[in-house]
């Protein structure tokens, strides 16, 4: 049964009707990771968002079914609560409250989804620090986010995504803003906990670099409509939007300009 | 696998960048000379053990203690006013009443003008068009002249003074932590938390306003300086706090005047208190805002 299945989303602006999304289609297995493609302002991000339920103010869904492991939730308040879901940013210094100790934060996320006490959360917060392999997490759980780097700022994330024991994780350009050497081991860990929790992924990125390396499949997003979708080995071997050739162009032109150079 | 010999230490890449690294935890922080804090702070801190410690040695504020206008001498340090009472002692006596009227108008002010900032910029649309346009009202009258309007409608006590002069100055903070939040309701923290299921209230008084708080402590030393200028002011206009008791205005007033006949010192000491307890606040508040780094 799939991790979640999104039918016919629609997502316009309320004040002008100009529309975002038109009749976006989505599904995720358990234990996959599905990547969705586009350029800046083709609706990836609005997609996610309009998933959770969190559409930023002035911005209106007119359609759309969600369904998470079979189960209707398109009418849940508080969807993204009941239904299991976490979701890692774009900028890890920005998604951790720089006044909270990061210990703190992720043991809070333990108490909310877990139901554990107080103690108990601290304990499972330093595990999950652990588990998303950093070292000395006990240090670590008592160090703010401005102590650490981007790239452990980004684990923290991880690690708080996993107290959610999610059915699915989110994660919006997850390794934008981290280097290159940062980013493969943040997606080596997000395949390891897929792979590990059989929860699905739907990983949000402009960088085909990395839907090559981690999805399973991928969806192309081209101004609120869904162009192109299938396994990731078909869409790049062939494509058959248009526009998914001049992305996949477009990359091809910027490595063989890396090569020339 | 053992190392002989000087070997240059072994790379590796995964472990390299899970440690935390170094310049971000262990560099010793900085210090900053900080004199204006240290002055403000140590002036405010005398003027607190004056008051609170300073009533047990000195004369009762309605004692009469002698001949009236006495100049300043040895004996009475601020020398007498208009009925024999020693000024210095009355000066010390109105230290309790003073920091504790600026200190709990710029608390009051602070708490309600933060709550209902956070709330406008988190929130944001139609709630903070409304809550600007009062703020624009509350803005439109000199904080001087609104507290005495309110003050005389609410009727004339202390409490209701605090209250007055309170609500004067709401309208500094609402804007600044207002402007604040706009800023960090942006930031992926926020969404984040709220993916966690955190309702908007949590969200708004357990995240954002703690974010957004920092300008609003500047206002609030400063606001503490104004509330007791304020309360000086009113006192010398007959509302407020009134004769015969000891409070630095209500003595400005009194002494004014004696000034045109000569007895200078029965305006000038009060009015030193004022000035020197509003400069302390106002070097705590400078320095505060300067520490944004």
């Amino acid at each position: 049964m799939s991790r979640l299945t999104i039918e016919d989303l629609s997502v316009e602006v309320a004040a002008t009707r100009s529309s975002i999304l038109r009749g976006v289609d989505l599904e995720i297995e358990p234990g996959e990771i599905v990547g969705l493609v586009g350029e800046s302002g083709s609706g990836k991000s609005m997609t996610s968002l309009a998933t959770m339920g969190i559409l930023p103010f002035g911005l209106r869904q007119t359609s759309g079914r969600f369904l998470v492991d079979g189960e209707d939730v398109t009418d849940q308040k508080r969807r993204s609560v009941s239904s299991r879901f976490a979701m890692i940013f774009q900028n890890p210094r920005d998604s951790l409250n720089p006044l909270m100790k990061v210990g703190e934060q992720v043991a809070r996320m333990v108490q909310l989804h877990q139901r554990l006490g107080r103690a108990e959360s601290r304990a499972e917060a330093v595990r999950l620090l652990g588990r998303v392999h950093i070292i000395a997490p006990d240090e670590t759980a008592r160090k703010y986010p401005h102590q650490l780097s981007g790239g452990m700022c980004q684990r923290v994330m991880v690690a708080m995504a996993l107290a959610c024991k999610p059915s699915l994780l989110i994660a919006d350009e997850p390794t934008t803003a981290l280097d290159v050497t940062v980013q493969a081991q943040i997606l080596d860990l997000i395949i390891e906990l897929t792979d590990e929790t059989r929860c699905g992924v739907l990983l949000v990125t402009h960088d085909l670099g990395v839907v090559a390396e981690t999805c399973d499949r991928v969806n192309v997003l081209y101004r609120g409509d869904l162009v192109e979708s299938g396994t990731t080995a078909r869409v790049f071997a062939d494509p058959q939007h248009e526009y998914t050739r001049y992305l996949l162009d477009a990359g091809r032109q910027l490595e063989a300009a890396d090569g020339a150079a | 696998m053992t190392a002989t010999g000087a070997q240059p230490p072994t790379f590796d890449p995964a472990l390299a960048a899970l440690m935390p690294s170094a310049s971000a935890s262990t560099a010793p922080r900085q210090r900053r000379r900080r004199p204006f804090l240290v002055i403000g702070a140590s002036v405010v801190g005398l003027l607190l053990v004056l008051g609170v410690v300073g009533p047990f040695f000195v004369a009762g504020p309605a004692e009469i203690v002698g001949a009236a206008f006495q100049p300043p001498s040895a004996a009475h340090l601020f020398g007498t006013d208009s009925f024999g009472r020693d000024i210095f002692a009355r000066s010390v006596h109105a230290i309790k009443l003073d920091l504790a009227l600026g200190v709990s108008v710029a608390l009051l002010a602070m708490v309600i003008g933060s709550a209902v900032g956070v709330i406008s910029g988190y929130i944001g649309g139609v709630v903070d068009d409304v809550v600007m346009r009062l703020v624009d009202i509350l803005m439109a009258f000199p904080g001087f002249i609104l507290a005495m309007i309110l003050l005389v409608s609410i009727g004339d006590s202390i409490p209701n003074l605090a209250v007055a002069l309170a609500i004067a100055q709401i309208a500094p903070f609402v804007r600044l932590v207002r402007a604040k939040a706009l800023s960090e309701r942006e930031l992926e923290y926020v969404t984040a938390s709220r993916v966690s299921g955190a309702g908007w209230l949590r969200v708004a008084f357990r995240h954002v306003l703690p974010n957004s708080i920092r300008p609003a402590a500047v206002q609030l030393t400063l606001v503490c300086g104004y509330s007791i200028l304020n309360v000086a002011g009113l006192a010398y206009l007959g509302v407020g706090i009134h004769p015969p008791t000891a409070e630095w205005g209500v003595m400005v007033a009194e002494g004014a005047t004696n000034m045109l006949t000569g007895q200078w010192w029965t305006a000038f000491f009060p009015g030193l208190m004022i000035a020197i307890t509003v400069m302390a606040l106002h070097f705590i508040g400078d320095d505060l805002a300067g520490d944004r780094a």
